[in-house]
């Protein structure tokens, strides 16, 4: 008798325990503890759309694209885009991926590859081939534009998919510190 | 002679500030970094700072949040899906500010490790062909914890409650109520006596 009212009181208290609980469960876990950096990254662009026109598989196509810093302080850009889609075809994003001149047999096919670039800069300073992670591109100083003013991107190899059709991918410009 | 001059230059100055200035579409936000200090752990989740979003343009503009992975070698890529952000996606015309709510919920299998992510806005652009989606983003970084079986079991109870809510608040309330009285029942005798009140 004894032992059946004290497990009935440990259930009770167990129970009352676990309902006094909830709220706090189900909401956060409790403040974090955090180092914050109260600034403001700030990034213009020229254009948020880039027309490559018509291009032709192992080819080459350039367009002009450039970045400001519209805050007062140096940021850092970090860059990165998508694979491409179209209808019925997709290509992977790969930044080791040499195409224009170079396809030929054997070459893969369905990749491409996407360059931010300085024009006039041949240095390994002067272009990011870009992946689908964010990799810094450069430090810009307060009320600057970035060094970076083309965008070139290497077609896929003949014999890849998508040939009339409209292929679809986001480059993206991040502002940070 | 020199009255020509001076109309010319009159007519190029009300041109040129007649101009238009070249549209442009930007985004800025209020936090450069955020560094977790506390290790969190696997199964919970924490509020983030609110980031303001703003936009510097000249245009109205959509944007989505998007956490985005960085290429460091050092550190973990965490999850997109971990974190929530309220709202998700904005539209602010030109200069216009918004606060977004950031959530890092961690799921129990989350491995343990330092992790380092970039949390922002970006551009939206709904065109097809290549479209480009500027973004400003606070570094973030935080570091999960291993979890004891302990830490990972309350863990497991506390993700239980949240699925469950609000039943499993009023299961166990209910449950703990008519166990009360049971032991009451058992422990106390109660009598309630109701009599008729005898005519003066």
């Amino acid at each position: 008798m004894r032992i059946k009212a004290r497990l009935g009181a440990l259930v009770v208290g167990a129970s009352l325990w676990a309902a006094s609980a909830a709220p706090g469960l189900a909401a956060d876990s409790g403040a974090v503890s955090a180092q914050v950096t109260v600034a403001a990254p700030c990034i213009t662009v020229s254009t948020t759309a880039i027309d490559f026109g018509a291009q032709s598989l192992s080819t080459i196509a350039v367009k002009d694209l450039t970045y400001a810093n519209c805050g007062p302080v140096d940021e850092k850009i970090y860059g990165r885009a998508t694979n491409a889609s179209g209808n019925s075809a997709s290509w992977t994003l790969d930044p080791a991926f040499v195409g224009g001149a170079s396809c030929g047999s054997g070459s893969p096919i369905n990749k491409y590859a996407l360059n931010s670039y300085q024009n006039n800069n041949n240095s390994a300073s002067g272009f990011t081939m870009l992946s689908t992670t964010d990799q810094l591109i450069e430090t810009i100083a307060g009320g600057a534009t970035g060094s970076r003013d083309r965008v070139v991107i290497t077609m896929a190899c003949a014999g890849s998919s998508g040939v009339g059709q409209t292929m679809s991918f986001t480059l993206t410009f991040t502002a940070t510190y | 002679m020199r009255c020509i001059q001076l109309a010319v230059a009159v007519v190029l100055l009300v041109a040129l500030e007649a101009a238009p200035v070249a549209a442009s579409s930007g985004v800025s936000v209020d936090l450069g970094r955020v560094d977790i200090t506390d290790a969190l752990m696997p199964g919970q989740a924490y509020s983030l700072p609110t980031l303001g979003v703003r936009n510097p343009g000249t245009e109205p503009t959509s944007y989505v949040m998007v956490a985005s992975a960085v290429q460091d070698a050092s550190l973990r890529h965490p999850d997109a899906a971990w974190f929530v952000f309220e709202p998700s996606a904005l539209t602010l015309g030109p200069g216009e500010t918004a606060q977004v709510q950031m959530r890092l919920v961690l799921p129990r299998d989350a491995a343990p490790g330092a992790y380092q992510v970039l949390l922002g806005a970006q551009i939206s652009s709904l065109a097809t062909g290549a479209s480009v989606g500027a973004a400003a983003a606070a570094r973030t970084t935080f570091s999960i914890r291993p979890a004891n079986a302990i830490d990972a079991f309350a863990a497991s109870i506390g993700q239980l409650v949240s699925d469950l809510w609000p039943w499993s608040a009023i299961v166990p309330s209910v449950f703990a109520l008519a166990s009360a009285g049971w032991l009451i029942r058992r422990r106390f005798a109660i009598h309630l006596d109701v009599r008729k009140r005898s005519a003066r």
